[in-house]
């Protein structure tokens, strides 16, 4: 297949998983739901003076980001397994990589939604402002959902028909996801402080790493994947 | 035969073991700030290269599995990651035994240890996903994957402090006996531990085998009117 | 020092013990490899009769 016709693969994938999305939600509203949740419950714990509120909201963001979001992950095969639309899918001459690159993208564009809620729920609930600077927060969501999603859809995918799927996706997803979560945790923690120094691109380096990194592997290895 | 493929590498292996075991107990200097309870070092070190390499080759063998599907290399990775987890398991055990002496504390979430321990649960998650497979084909390619994926994180544990400020050692001054007791300790250990991973290999082949002779043997009493 | 004892006793431990898990799995193995070639040649043996 050409790049234009890959590329247009790609996205009517996308856009087909969307429009499912839209027409009869069951995956959005959980993990919206399910992170205004954390949000509120996080705060209600934390009860500190400001100063050391700055520096811990970064890493409990990401916490609730990473749990709500992974309810997003672990359905984002379980709607094709339920409809049959799964071995459809497969039956398509379209490659691997490129069903890969398509749930990735829905993936991570569901986790930016997560984010557009999530965001605001932790200003309003922390009082700590963390859209101060927009441009390098920004940055840090996108890669970390980047990463997040990559590695999410191809756990998904592996533990999608096997028993026990839900506990096993997340107890998978946590150790192989820490880099990412630990990244993003201290880089936010950095620029709430102020401190954009050498340690802060350390971290967005280690974070853009990982999602290439994690993307790549994931395009390779989906044939492997979905073989059966 | 046997007396080449098996009992010589043993004995050797053993051999190197014992004068490792000398060398860090009887010959390494006592280190002036620690005491004896350095000598954990020489250990710790050699199960931590151990750990991180098991990691690299279970993903390696991983890889020739999917590329060539001879069962083979899914036991080989197998193997390699359980000797590997075996060997982070006792990483973080005497390190944080090491921690308790040094630094007076058991663990500290610095970007060393936190590495570590992140490796540890990916192993963790690896054998937990490959046992709740039954099927061997499917439990291979899924467990090959995950393999490779797990690769990931060896980088951040060798890299984690250079990278980053943290309080674990990262290559301090030692006397020359004390470097030639580490060298010998890693490379003895890594032969320990290979030599493990190798029985273990041949275990699971046989297993394979004897599994498959066990459906064949069923399907034989099964044709029976 | 009882701190030293204690990670090489610690590591000793862990090996051994992993070291008769194997020993253990070699064990059923073997057990089951018998089993199997038994019924094996008990199937043949019954098939070869009734074929003659």
């Amino acid at each position: 297949m050409t790049f234009v016709q890959t590329t247009r693969t790609w996205w009517w994938l996308v856009h087909k998983d969307l429009l499912r999305e839209v027409r009869a939600p069951r995956v959005w509203p959980g993990m919206l739901l399910l992170g205004v949740v954390l949000a509120l419950v996080i705060e209600m714990q934390v009860d500190l003076p400001r100063e050391h509120r700055t520096s811990l909201v970064g890493g409990l963001f990401w916490l609730a980001a990473f749990f709500a979001g992974t309810v997003a992950l672990d359905r984002s095969f379980a709607g094709e397994r339920d409809d049959g639309c799964w071995q459809a899918l497969l039956l398509y001459p379209v490659a691997p990589a490129t069903i890969f690159l398509a749930k990735t993208t829905a993936n991570f564009l569901a986790l930016c939604a997560l984010d557009v809620v999530l965001i605001p729920a932790f200003i309003l609930f922390s009082d700590v402002p963390l859209l101060a600077s927009p441009g390098p927060f920004l940055a840090i969501v996108l890669l970390a959902n980047l990463g997040f999603s990559a590695v999410g859809t191809v756990v998904s995918a592996l533990t999608n028909g096997l028993q026990h799927r839900g506990g096993l996706l997340v107890l998978l997803l946590l150790p192989l996801i820490s880099p990412v979560v630990l990244g993003a945790a201290q880089a936010t923690r950095l620029l709430l402080l102020g401190e954009t120094g050498g340690e802060w691109w350390r971290w967005m380096q280690l974070l853009a790493g990982f999602a290439v990194l994690f993307v790549a592997m994931g395009a390779l290895l989906f044939e492997f994947v979905v073989e059966d | 035969m046997r007396y080449v493929t098996t009992l010589l590498p043993a004995s050797f292996i053993a051999a190197l073991t014992s004068v490792a075991l000398v060398m860090i107990f009887l010959w390494a200097p006592r280190e002036i700030t620690m005491g004896d309870v350095q000598r954990i070092v020489y250990l710790h070190v050699a199960v931590a290269w151990c750990g991180l390499l098991g990691c690299v080759a279970m993903g390696l063998m991983a890889t020739m599995y999917l590329v060539r599907r001879r069962p083979g290399w899914d036991h080989g990775s197998q193997a390699a990651g359980e000797v590997g987890w075996l060997c982070t398991t006792l990483t973080l055990v005497t390190g944080s035994l090491w921690a308790h002496e040094a630094w007076n504390t058991w663990w500290t979430w610095e970007p060393r240890l936190t590495a570590s321990l992140i490796l540890w649960a990916v192993y963790a998650g690896y054998f937990l996903v490959r046992s709740s497979i039954e099927d061997p084909q499917r439990r291979a390619r899924v467990g090959a994957v995950l393999a490779i994926v797990s690769m990931a994180d060896v980088p951040m544990v060798v890299m984690a402090t250079r990278w980053f400020r943290g309080m674990h050692p990262v290559s301090p001054e030692m006397d020359p006996s004390m470097r030639w007791t580490l060298l010998v300790s890693v490379v003895a250990f890594t032969g320990l531990f290979s030599w493990l991973a190798v029985v273990r290999r041949k275990q699971l082949s046989l297993a394979g085998r004897v599994l498959s002779l066990e459906q064949q043997s069923e399907g034989v009493v099964r044709w029976e009117p | 020092m009882g701190t030293l004892a204690l990670g090489f006793l610690a590591a000793w431990t862990a090996v051994a013990a992993y070291v008769g898990w194997l020993g253990l799995q070699q064990h059923r193995l073997s057990k089951r490899l018998d089993a199997a070639q038994q019924r094996d040649t008990t199937a043949a043996g019954s098939v070869r009769s009734r074929a003659a």
